[in-house]
């Protein structure tokens, strides 16, 4: 049951199990999740690239919107959210 | 500011391999990286360290070799890790935006030397559909497939070339499903194609690659030749995808389309270096037609046309790990004997050996890149409703208007649609943006490429202020 290698994390309110050492792209992605984020003009985008080059994994991670999910583990008990570009201010703030 | 005798950014096979030569012999070495550990994408798995894949015994052997050659000279090494580069300047000052917490590198680092080994970035053809979740280059699901993240239930594989091949092993042993399993070229242009590998480590990787397509056959997964996936349908993600016939020149056929079930499709058509920062700090570049991308110019010392700034590895040209680590230990030497660390004649005793390896490495590579070098046909099934840049939402149409508006040039459409200017900073529509154009003018203007601004990648506005 407490395997310390399973972590819990969560992705718009709900949780999810991860396994140490995933990325928050690769958690998701394991639990189905494929929307990441929707664009300006309403589109969904999903993890494209995964090596940290396209940008198109962005999400809201601990309140920090554009944080590259492909590229940022998963840590145990972190608050993903599924972004909106329209909602995000220009300056770096939270959200 | 922090100084360091050597700069290296990128610590894949050739950069490590850099390192080895210059710590060695006494040189202060800082290595950048943007992932979370060393090793790139062939050495790493990425759990920190410098974690082998087992898959491929060869890989593994030198990659191992690597690591403990590595391992003596660490103590010397200052590594930064998920640190970005966004500016070389004309002072070999390196600039830098970190993720990483816990080093607080400096914001700027001024090198005497330098050495760009920055490897390789997929090549990007847009097509209807492509920025549906679901849709994937091949290396970018590759990854995840060897991490054992399975992103769907329905895969299918398309594009040309020998990774694909590789990304459906993969997916056969991980139990998934392939719903089909698609080729641009014949068959018989691939054998043609592939002459030149008939020869030493070339015949190894025939031999696999033909091993991995009897595979395929025998999983009696459906294989198409002379086909590409020329739209991925779907409401918020792919459901199905249309694969339609092409000719020679990889030009769609109408009425050939058919529809095929699949909720993960990954395209690929090779790779491409990834060279914005050479191309950033002034280094010159030339465009190799057969290959279809920009090539760093580089002399037999592995120095660009910028004194004390080298190059390493598929960020030249792309020939896999192997040669990456000759080309590295090449630049490292060479950085050495700048440095006044080795006599230039102890420099010279290395380069026979490396070069002659080397050259083979390179004309092995160009073989395989040829074979997945794109035909310009299949610029014809971009439609006007296809997402060029995905960053800034920019269509064909919206590219074209540009044009007939009056804009003149690469940078002139830039200006007027914003293409290329949102997060990845042209990385993908920057590769394809040329060949629209080049097919748009009848074939005849001079090829042009982005001017690469600074900040190369997005920083923030901190960052930018300096300390």
């Amino acid at each position: 049951m407490n395997n310390p290698d399973i972590i819990d994390i969560e992705v718009d309110g709900k949780v999810i199990k991860a396994v140490k050492g995933q990325t928050i792209a690769e958690a998701l992605l394991a639990n189905g999740v494929q929307i990441f984020r929707w664009t300006r003009k309403n589109e969904p985008r999903g993890i494209y690239c995964n090596m940290g080059i396209c940008y198109e994994c962005r999400m809201i991670v601990n309140g920090f919107p554009n944080v590259r999910t492909c590229l940022t583990p998963a840590t145990a008990g972190c608050k993903v959210k599924t972004q909106k570009d329209a909602d995000i201010k220009l300056e770096n703030g939270r959200s | 500011m922090e100084e360091a005798e050597l700069v290296i950014i990128g610590g894949g096979p050739a950069g490590i391999a850099a390192a080895i030569e210059a710590a060695g012999r006494g040189v202060s070495v800082v290595i950048i990286d943007e992932n979370r550990s060393l090793g790139g994408k062939v050495l790493s798995s990425g759990k920190g360290g410098l974690q082998i894949d087992h898959t491929d015994k060869i890989e593994e052997r030198i990659g191992f070799q690597l690591l403990n050659e590595f391992n003596q000279v660490e103590d010397k090494v200052t590594v930064y890790l998920r640190t970005e580069v966004w500016q070389v300047d004309d002072q070999k000052t390196v600039y830098l935006n970190t993720e990483n917490k816990s080093i607080r590198p400096q914001k700027r680092i001024r090198s005497q030397k330098l050495i760009m080994a920055t490897g390789a970035l997929e090549r990007i053809i847009p097509f209807p559909g492509w920025t549906l979740p679901g849709v994937f280059p091949v290396g970018g699901l590759n990854s995840l497939i060897k991490k054992k993240v399975i992103p769907g239930q329905k895969f299918l594989i398309a594009g040309s070339g020998l990774l694909q091949l590789a990304l459906a092993q993969n997916l056969i042993k991980a139990g998934a499903s392939i719903s089909a399993f698609v080729e641009a070229s014949t068959i018989r242009d691939v054998v043609a194609k592939s002459v030149p590998l008939l020869t030493g480590a070339g015949l190894l990787r025939l031999r696999q690659g033909l091993n991995y397509l009897l595979k395929i056959k025998s999983e009696g997964i459906p294989l198409f030749s002379s086909c590409i996936v020329s739209r991925a349908m779907g409401d918020k993600k792919v459901n199905k995808a249309i694969v339609t016939k092409v000719d020679a020149n990889w030009r769609p056929i109408q009425g050939t389309e058919k529809e095929i079930e699949a909720d993960v499709i990954a395209v690929g058509y090779g790779l491409i270096p990834s060279n914005e920062l050479t191309r950033q700090c002034g280094c010159r570049h030339v465009y190799d037609d057969q290959l279809g991308y920009w090539r760093v110019i580089r002399n037999d010392r592995m120095e660009t046309t910028i004194p004390g700034v080298f190059v390493a590895g598929d960020e030249i040209q792309i020939k896999g790990y192997q040669a990456a680590i000759d080309e590295g230990r090449q630049a490292g030497i060479e950085a050495c004997a700048q440095l006044g660390r080795i006599q230039r004649d102890q420099a010279k005793q290395h380069t026979p050996t490396l070069q002659k390896k080397l050259n083979r490495a390179i004309r092995f590579g160009r073989a395989i890149d040829m074979i997945s070098a794109p035909r310009p046909g299949i610029f014809d099934n971009i439609s006007n409703d296809t997402t060029i840049c995905r960053c800034e939402e920019v269509t064909f149409a919206d590219i074209k208007k540009s044009i007939s508006n009056g804009a003149a040039d690469v940078n002139d459409i830039k200006r007027r649609t914003r293409l290329g200017m949102g997060h990845c900073q042209g990385r993908f529509c920057g590769q394809v943006i040329n060949e629209l154009l080049w097919n748009l003018s009848g074939k005849t203007s001079e090829r042009e490429y982005f001017t690469p601004r600074i900040p190369v990648k997005p920083v923030p506005f901190r960052t930018l202020a300096g300390d």
